[in-house]
């Protein structure tokens, strides 16, 4: 990993069309203001992992077991029309 | 009478606008993921199966990847008033120039019991129906883990 030092107000590109600059220092948290082309998606990482993860989980127990899956959404069909009559 | 017929609709089917744009889908088409999903970058093009069975669930199928699919669910039918901001960069990725175009459906995690299956509702996919462009989008103030059982209940009483 690349690591660089910068003060406040000090900024670093990335290619010739992203910059991240250094807004502020407070304790321990550090505010960056980003400029980037429209195209590119800006996410915090814990998002993008959170995601991840829970789409790894999601095809899981889906694909992975097909069967229980029918029968689980034949049960949730059931206690649907339960609750409807 | 009339009341109890609008609770069903409320809590079964999707919604009249969007089960029309359902079944106006070609049954056969292909919706294509430039970046893939997230932990499956390499899952370019996929295809929506759905049926009276698993209603009011829907099957979001690679068609690469044989084993690779996602049960899904229409996040509007769980939670009310649920509002999907794109980013500019999404929307331009996705060409997508009218909201109207978009069909807009949320991965679900099957758990044993069914009354805790979830709904991401972070990651909504979005699919511009015009040029069958989709993404997985990150909104920022949504549950990755919200219980479809209780959205269901919440909008079935109010």
């Amino acid at each position: 990993m690349l690591i660089l030092t910068r003060k406040l107000d000090e900024s670093i590109m990335i290619g010739n069309d992203i910059e991240v600059k250094v807004i502020k220092v407070s304790g321990s948290q550090v505010h960056l203001g980003i400029v980037a082309p429209k195209n590119v998606a800006v996410y915090r990482h814990e998002l993008f992992e959170q995601v991840m993860n829970e789409n790894k989980k999601a095809v899981q127990n889906s694909a992975n077991n097909i069967q229980s899956l029918g029968s689980n959404l034949a049960k949730f069909k059931d206690i649907l029309d339960k609750k409807k009559s | 009478m009339d009341k109890k017929k609008n609770k069903q609709n409320v809590i079964l089917g999707l919604t009249p606008y969007k089960g029309e744009m359902l079944k106006s889908l070609d049954k056969e088409a292909v919706f294509h993921f430039a970046d893939g999903v997230p932990a499956f970058e390499d899952a370019k093009n996929f295809t929506l199966v759905t049926n009276d069975d698993i209603k009011p669930f829907l099957y979001f199928k690679s068609i690469e990847i044989d084993e690779l699919g996602f049960v899904c669910i229409d996040p509007f039918l769980i939670y009310k008033d649920y509002l999907v901001k794109i980013s500019a960069a999404d929307l331009l990725q996705l060409g997508l120039k009218d909201p109207q175009d978009a069909l807009v459906f949320c991965f679900v995690t099957v758990k044993e019991d069914p009354r805790e299956n979830t709904a991401n509702l972070l990651a909504p996919v979005v699919i511009n129906l015009q040029n069958c462009k989709g993404r997985q989008v990150i909104l920022d103030n949504y549950p990755v883990r919200y219980n479809i059982w209780e959205g269901l209940d919440k909008m079935g009483n109010s």
